[in-house]
């Protein structure tokens, strides 16, 4: 972009030729920068661990509506609870159990329980009647583990809240009976699934994106220099 | 039975139809007069002139018999001007592209990754607005040597006429008025580039010819489109201003018509203040708000918003039933795309100040090469847009904002004297022609 052997007076205007003989003058710079670049990027790559993603998919469970006067409504079916309600069970640290914490290779620290949320992404599927949930950690066996954990208390949560639901609906509807009212589980609706590779770091993009913004470094350093200089002299000679 | 096209089968649709028909037919017969009046002054070749609307109708034809996938031929035009605007490249080149190469690198390359499970998303239209910034970068200030007036006067003349024809084979077709007819793309993304033919007409090459604009507003009136609309009205304020007070009042006619017209075919969800929150685009952009909690500070959490690799929330993809198929032709295919809007894109997949920076840069450049009043007026199309479909990633829109810096360009160095005092101002040499 710049040129330091221009004089002050020397028009801004940038031909191709001028990129061009710009760019074989400073080859060697900005080839440094962009090496430079490359090399954090491989750093980076090196120092960050991989990460495997665990994914499934949780139907909620379902029983029969409530009308406002409390009344059994034995064509109207809903889902106890909504997917948004187990989704929050996964997206706030005070709420993972010891056991979820362990298996997904955290220990039971305030630290550690938001870097579970992060590693954590949940949300409702299917008009909420299912949760979506994927999980990333640093090895597959242990992702494995820690969704399979999720599951375990994703699930738990879910019927234990419908079974209190159905419960109620009984009790105060003493002409029902449980064999007669719908009363499905949470149920997780595909085998989990693990990514082959690991997501995250992606070593190509990152390493590409590195060395190019190292370069782009490299340019704008040089331009910055450029427009001192320029204005350094523009000052030299007025005085 | 009587065959299409027939006097008395067209005479019975007529008298069937009777008021549409009326008003097809003044509107047919106002804009056959005007283009031939048009033509007549602008263009010297008339069997070129007649032989090209020939090959507009048969595109226009073909592509209502079959439609053709012609979505990547603005982006293919605006890469051939890029490509050749590097190798004659003459001009200043603001330092801005670093930011906005930082930028681009920085969304491909560090945007979270996606969910291994999930489809791709089309990144390429997220990272276009970059694209066309650098494009523009080095391009703002090229000089053409075939001159822009024949494109610029045969949009703003035949595109009403191609919109004409293209109700007339519905209603041929079908039996109905189309309401929002089209000549090649969409209607929403034709109207930015006729308005940024008119602005080139209006106000780079001054030529305050009222049938120009009456022509446009007929084509905004037709398209249908409320971003065009929104655009020509406040195009036609600076427009109007610039007029004397006799042919303010003609001007007028036709910016009453126009709203009127769309209060009767768009019905209240156009222009209902009561009932805006009924519209596609409002409803993805609260959408997204509800991603936000409606909060400018969890908006401000996401700096450089979620990247461009992740799908909408489920709970929004849900919401908007049939868009995801539509965009991407997969039902659970949440790919932001299906937001629309260039604003609720943007402001989900690159975060506020990003979203707010883009149509400052544009304007930044356009300001710098024509001067505030003509970038406002430049860009206003292409803003407008940004609200309603892709505005700042859209390649017919860009492609409006661009033919401005160059007709602008040309019409600068046809001018010698002011030419001169314009590389007085600029630093820009006149006698860099890259012709």
């Amino acid at each position: 972009m710049s040129d330091q052997s221009l004089p002050p007076a020397c028009s801004p205007i940038i031909t191709l030729d001028s990129a061009r003989s710009y760019l074989k003058r400073k080859a060697r710079y900005l080839l440094l920068w962009a090496i430079a670049g490359l090399l954090v990027g491989v750093g980076v790559v090196l120092i960050t661990p991989a990460r495997y993603e665990a994914s499934f998919l949780i139907k909620m469970p379902t029983a029969n509506a409530l009308n406002e006067f409390g009344v059994l409504q034995p064509h109207l079916i809903k889902v106890v609870p909504p997917a948004f309600d187990a989704k929050k069970l996964l997206l706030k640290p005070e709420l993972f159990s010891n056991s979820s914490l362990v298996s997904c290779g955290y220990s039971d620290t305030n630290a550690d329980r938001k870097a579970l949320v992060k590693s954590i992404y949940a949300t409702e599927a299917n008009y909420g009647s299912s949760v979506l949930v994927a999980v990333r950690i640093p090895s597959r066996e242990m992702a494995l583990r820690c969704a399979n954990q999720l599951i375990a208390d994703v699930i738990a949560f879910a019927n234990a809240e419908k079974n209190n639901y159905v419960n109620y609906s009984l009790q105060v509807n003493k002409n029902s009976n449980a064999s007669t009212i719908v009363n499905t589980d949470a149920a997780l609706t595909a085998p989990v699934r693990i990514s082959d590779t690991p997501v995250s770091p992606r070593p190509v993009s990152l390493v590409i994106g590195l060395m190019l913004m190292g370069l782009l470094l490299g340019l704008l350093i040089d331009w910055l220099r450029y427009v001192y200089a320029w204005r350094n002299r523009g000052e030299e000679a007025s005085h | 039975m009587l065959s299409y096209w027939s006097p008395a089968y067209l005479l019975t649709k007529f008298v069937n139809n009777f008021n549409l028909a009326l008003f097809i037919s003044i509107t047919c017969i106002a804009l056959l007069w005007m283009a031939y009046s048009l033509i007549y002054k602008h263009f010297v070749h008339y069997r070129l002139v007649m032989m090209s609307f020939l090959v507009v109708l048969v595109l226009g034809l073909l592509q209502f018999i079959r439609p053709l996938p012609l979505f990547f031929v603005p982006d293919l035009v605006i890469a051939l001007v890029a490509l050749w605007a590097l190798v004659m490249l003459r001009q200043t080149v603001s330092p801005a592209i670093m930011l906005v190469a930082g930028l681009l690198i920085y969304f491909v390359c560090f945007s979270t990754p996606r969910l291994d499970i999930e489809f791709d998303n089309r990144y390429y239209i997220s990272i276009k607005p970059f694209l066309y910034l650098i494009i523009l970068y080095f391009s703002s200030s090229a000089k053409l040597t075939l001159s822009l007036k024949p494109l610029v006067y045969g949009s703003i003349i035949f595109y009403p006429l191609t919109l004409l024809w293209n109700v007339a084979l519905w209603w041929h077709r079908d039996g109905f008025f189309m309401s929002r007819p089209n000549f090649l793309f969409e209607n929403n993304f034709e109207v930015p580039w006729i308005l940024s033919c008119f602005v080139a007409a209006a106000f780079i090459y001054k030529d305050k010819d009222l049938r120009l604009y009456l022509l446009v507003a007929i084509s905004v009136i037709l398209a249908g489109s409320r971003s065009g609309l929104a655009s020509f009205l406040l195009i036609s304020v600076f427009y109007l201003l610039s007029l004397s007070k006799v042919k303010i009042a003609i001007a007028s006619l036709p910016i009453t018509a126009a709203l009127t017209y769309l209060v009767f075919i768009r019905g209240s969800s156009s222009v209902n203040a009561l009932q805006w929150e009924k519209i596609d685009r409002v409803q993805t952009l609260l959408g997204i708000l509800a991603f936000y909690d409606f909060r400018f500070s969890e908006i401000l959490i996401y700096p450089l918003g979620v990247g461009i690799y992740q799908k909408i929330p489920l709970n929004l993809c849900n919401r908007m039933e049939g868009y995801a198929e539509w965009f991407t032709g997969s039902y659970f295919n949440c790919d932001p795309i299906m937001l629309q809007s260039f604003v609720s894109r943007s402001l989900f997949q690159f975060g506020i100040y990003v979203l707010i920076l883009i149509p400052i840069l544009f304007f930044w450049e356009a300001k710098k090469r024509m001067g505030w009043y003509l970038a406002a007026l430049s860009i206003i199309p292409m803003l407008a847009a940004s609200f309603s479909v892709g505005g700042f990633s859209n390649g017919i829109a860009f492609g409006g904002f661009l033919l401005c810096f160059l007709a602008y360009r040309q019409q600068q160095l046809s001018s010698p004297m002011k030419a001169s005092t314009m590389s007085a101002v600029t630093g820009q040499g006149a006698s860099g022609s890259l012709a």
